[in-house]
């Protein structure tokens, strides 16, 4: 049940599994484990797909939809009470390209309210809890996805991302996320949180899944060839690879064992011959300010209609945040607008020496369901500033990230890596990390 | 501030939590602060987000 989406297929191709089969099996997970766990807001009567899916690419195989995503015909929540009947009339567009290559939608997953928070605490459909430690959260917004692939409810899931909310529940639970460049899969049908810093993307099992994934749903081709994955996307040779570690603001405040897995890690890409080397992302702070305002102030327009005639039915964090959107002059808004274009280039400027950035992708392993700050390195930090830290610059520029598993803590937490590269470099990127996840992959599994 | 303002900002009649709204006020304007110190008068905002990172 722990197997790859490319295995999965792989065993489909040759008869050793069956679709209906499989769906039944994370349909069972779902069954055992969903009352707990609260991973799935929906679960379909009747899974999505088409007549002939044995035919295509995905062969059947399941993929759950982040409940911000629209599926025709079906409830989309947004963990949201005030969209609890909500049943759009058109699928997303990534959602008509999964299910036109062969998936089967099996139903939808929890979320943080709205995608407007990193803990996926829902007061409306259930806290979404995390499948290796009872009292720890998923993370979130994207929790949901990151449980179900997790725990074998899904092959794969789909997820959004506007500050690490694939990343973050990645890291947390283990599992593997790619935020690709921004616009890369399409934000159709996607409910948005903030429209300028907004990404789709896939949670899975391996990097070589998601990229599968991403190609088969871009919106522009991100490979020459997919017709045969297995020639079009190669793992490349680590020796020589330019590494760049953005040691200060991203390592400055880092939880002991996260710390070592990350060390650990640079030693393995050093000792395949990659060249690390220290480098600095200019104005830290400005990349966290710019992201704040952005996307305060786009989500509270976006809510505006909504807040004002409901806004006692937004769970009292969600409710905060749109309130401090909702004072945010144009002024500022417009500032952060000019700022970025700056950031950008500062950011771009990095790969000149660098063929990619490594760093944990969380600086802290899964918080307790009832923590609101946590010790890391002698300093008091806030849970949201803490798990957003090494995340949210990235949307900033909408550049490709991705977290992949390096290891555990000691007691037991999944640690990640994230490694991102210069905007519209994703295909290289995955390549890369499917060279690295043969030497770092833990072997556990929850 | 005060609450005839912050309503007539929202245009919203339930502000449970003026204090609130003063503390966000307050790192709204920081971060502001923060962020014009670095525009010049060169730089435009990037408005155009479904296009800016294409090429």
């Amino acid at each position: 049940m722990n197997s790859t989406l490319l295995d999965l297929l792989m065993d489909l191709s040759t008869g050793a599994a069956v679709a209906d089969d499989v769906l039944e099996r994370h349909m069972e997970n779902i069954r055992k484990l969903n009352s707990v766990l609260h991973a799935f807001i929906t679960v379909f009567d009747k899974p999505l797909r088409v007549g002939d899916y044995g035919k295509r690419p995905l062969m059947g195989a399941s993929v759950a939809v982040k409940d911000l995503i629209y599926v025709k015909g079906y409830p989309t929540t947004a963990g949201s009470k005030i969209l609890r009947n909500f049943i759009p009339n058109y699928s997303g567009k990534v959602v008509e390209r999964l299910v036109a290559k062969g998936a089967t939608i099996h139903g939808k997953t929890n979320l943080h309210e709205f995608a407007f928070g990193v803990t996926n605490k829902n007061p409306h459909y259930g806290d979404c809890m995390n499948p290796w430690k009872g009292d720890r959260i998923s993370g979130g917004s994207s929790g949901g996805s990151a449980v179900a692939v997790a725990c074998g409810m899904a092959a794969a899931a789909l997820g959004t991302d506007t500050a690490g909310s694939i990343r973050i529940p990645s890291s947390f639970c283990g599992v593997y996320g790619f935020k690709p460049t921004y616009g890369l899969i399409s934000r159709n049908g996607v409910i948005p949180l903030s429209w300028s810093l907004d990404h789709v993307g896939y949670l899975g099992r391996s990097i070589r899944d998601l990229a599968f994934l991403t190609g088969l749903t871009s919106d522009k081709p991100i490979s020459q060839d997919l017709t045969d994955f297995s020639k079009s996307f190669k793992p490349v040779e680590i020796k020589r690879l330019r590494v760049g570690v953005p040691r200060k603001h991203f390592l400055d405040h880092v939880e002991e064992d996260v710390s070592k897995n990350f060390d650990r890690t640079i030693s393995t890409l050093e000792s395949e011959g990659a060249i690390v080397r220290d480098v600095v992302l200019p104005n830290y702070s400005l990349f966290r300010d710019c992201r704040h305002l952005i996307v305060h102030a786009e989500a509270a327009a976006f809510h505006m209609k909504m807040f004002r005639e409901r806004s006692g039915e937004y769970g009292e964090d969600v409710r905060r945040r749109l309130l401090e959107g909702m004072t945010i002059p144009a002024t500022s808004y417009i500032t952060a607008l000019r700022v970025r274009s700056i950031l950008l280039e500062q950011f771009r400027g990095l790969f000149k020496d660098v063929d990619i950035l490594a760093m944990p992708t969380t600086v802290i392993t899964a918080p307790r369901l009832d923590a609101t700050s946590v010790e890391v390195g002698g300093a008091v930090l806030d849970i949201r500033a803490a798990t957003l830290r090494n995340t949210e610059v990235f949307n900033v520029v909408g550049a490709p990230a991705l977290s992949m598993p390096n290891g555990f803590s000691r007691d037991g937490l999944p640690t990640s890596l994230q490694l991102v590269s210069d905007l519209n470099t994703d295909w290289g990127l995955l390549e890369i990390a499917a060279s690295l996840e043969e030497l770092i992959r833990p072997s556990v599994t929850p | 501030m005060d609450e005839e303002f912050t309503l007539y900002l929202l245009g919203y009649h339930d502000v449970e939590n003026l204090d609130a709204v003063r503390e966000s006020l307050r790192r709204i304007g920081e971060m502001t602060e923060n962020l014009l110190q670095h525009v010049s008068m060169d730089e435009e905002p990037l408005v155009d987000v479904r296009t800016w990172c294409r090429e």
